[in-house]
């Protein structure tokens, strides 16, 4: 078993609705994202076009983020997740400054997004993170365990997210990957061997 | 959030700001200090680069977000540069306490500076010398290989960065040793042995620095010389580390060891050389920018 992705660069619109369905399912903290759409522009006028590039923690086999932990805080389970315990965790930074998908964020403070005092939802929802801690996107490893997509994946309103297991031949994943024309994974040249393919650039 | 977080550009670091650069500032000047201290045999400037070492460890400390939990530091040494520094600071701190304990007991507050004095005395004191030395010199060059280990900053990706951090602690060491009066009359051994050092690591520094920006860039890392010789890190990289740090002081000693002045000048060369190496930690930590993820 190992958790993987393959985003369709082709079907990507742009909606952003992977990015909020995280920030509502996970209740990420305020100025937190673990997943982004990042705009691209290409080309010149009259050729010019807008890329959208969907980006998250890369869960990569080789992770930069887990050499330089120094505390263990961040952990790689056998399905080939990258964890981050926040009980461990102190803050050092190294894995923001070490991660090249900029997918890492320290969390550094509890406040909400209208003013000092936290609305009933965030009390509920940041309950689940811990302050001075960084933070990172975990495929949804409890909805893993319930049998369940991640949000973003359940979200994407074209399908361009499909996730599935990258050890099963017969998956959609895999499927997706020897049809599409060339694959490709992030920043390939540092060696980390992402979780998530590209394909359709 | 800053709406520019969703559009791919070239960012520079924030992560690590002020707290780090004087944490590697005081650890590094705190190790050249003791260091050759360790060569003077002087154990009342070894304690000056042992609390300066401290001083960098609390800075270090500080910087984390929960201080109180730094021991945690120490568990990954397999892979982790923190942790190997934190351990070579721990080290440091035990061997060069035990030796000033040692000297102290064999030869009172301070050993005489007519004689090398790391050459002579019992053999396990001087393997012991030999080990404080050897860890002081780690302490003040590992920043290098940590700075090196993080792989979204291309900039800092280079073996060139922890030579770099050992010259620039010994070269703040020396800085801090000119500083503090010293009888040098009679002591001419030290204050050429000294000299000779600084002048050598000055000229090596410098060539150094030089390969640093001249080597051939690209993508992130041309941006991040960018901004060191031409861009907003300018007036400290180039007048700041190149002409304080290295230049002038390097005319200062040439002057002094080639007899055309006295030793008067030496505490200037000091503080120049220990601004120099301040602003050179600035300057490196400023210009990490990083990859862009696609």
């Amino acid at each position: 078993m190992h958790w993987g992705m393959v985003i369709d660069l082709r079907l990507c619109v742009g909606c952003n609705s992977c990015v909020i369905a995280c920030k509502a399912g996970r209740g990420t903290p305020q100025g937190t994202f673990w997943n982004k759409v990042l705009e691209q522009e290409v080309g010149t006028f009259p050729e010019a076009r807008r890329i959208f590039w969907p980006v998250r923690c890369m869960h990569c086999e080789e992770p930069a983020c887990l050499e330089v932990c120094p505390t263990g805080a961040t952990s790689q389970r056998e399905d080939g997740i990258v964890m981050v315990d926040a009980q461990k965790c102190v803050g050092c930074k190294a894995c923001i400054l070490a991660c090249p998908y900029e997918a890492r964020t320290l969390w550094k403070e509890k406040s909400g997004y209208f003013g000092d005092s936290l609305t009933p939802y965030e009390e509920v929802a940041y309950s689940a993170h811990r302050p001075a801690s960084v933070q990172k996107c975990d495929f949804c490893a409890d909805r893993l365990a319930q049998e369940l997509k991640p949000y973003c994946v359940e979200s994407c309103l074209t399908g361009a997210l499909i996730f599935g297991d990258l050890d099963d031949p017969n998956n959609e994943v895999n499927r997706v990957l020897e049809q599409a024309r060339i694959p490709f994974r992030l920043k390939e040249e540092l060696g980390t061997k992402p979780s998530i393919y590209y394909v359709g650039y | 959030m800053e709406k520019k977080e969703f559009i791919i550009g070239k960012r520079p670091q924030k992560e690590w700001g002020w707290l780090i650069i004087l944490a590697l500032f005081f650890t590094g000047s705190g190790a050249g200090s003791f260091f050759f201290a360790l060569i003077l045999g002087s154990v009342t400037r070894m304690l000056m680069g042992v609390i300066l070492v401290l001083v960098g460890a609390l800075f270090l400390l500080a910087d984390l977000s929960r201080p109180l939990s730094g021991w945690r530091v120490i568990l990954r040494p397999q892979s982790s540069w923190i942790t190997r520094g934190a351990l070579g600071i721990i080290s440091f701190f035990v061997l060069s306490v035990l030796y000033m304990l040692a000297v102290s007991l064999q030869h009172g507050r301070s050993v005489s500076l007519s004689g090398a004095p790391w050459t002579t005395g019992p053999t396990w004191l001087m393997v012991l010398g030999v080990l404080s030395g050897a860890v002081a010199l780690f302490v003040a060059a590992y920043p290098g290989f940590l700075l090196g280990s993080m792989r979204a900053i291309p900039f800092w990706n280079t073996a060139l960065l922890p030579v770099l951090f050992m010259i620039s602690g010994l070269l703040c060491g020396l800085g801090e040793i000119y500083l503090m009066p010293l009888q040098w009359e009679g002591q001419t051994w030290g204050l050429v042995l000294l000299n000779s050092l600084s002048v050598g690591l000055l000229i090596l520094g410098f060539f150094l620095l030089l390969s640093l920006i001249l080597t051939v860039h690209s993508g992130t890392t041309k941006e991040s010389v960018r901004l060191l010789t031409s861009g907003s890190l300018r007036s400290q990289f180039v007048a700041g580390v190149i002409g304080i740090g290295v230049i002038v002081p390097l005319i200062i000693l040439v002057l002094i060891f080639g007899g055309a002045t006295g030793t008067s000048l030496l505490p200037i060369a000091g503080i120049l050389l220990t601004l120099g190496m301040l602003l050179f930690r600035y300057s490196i930590l400023k210009a990490g920018i990083y990859t862009t993820p696609v």
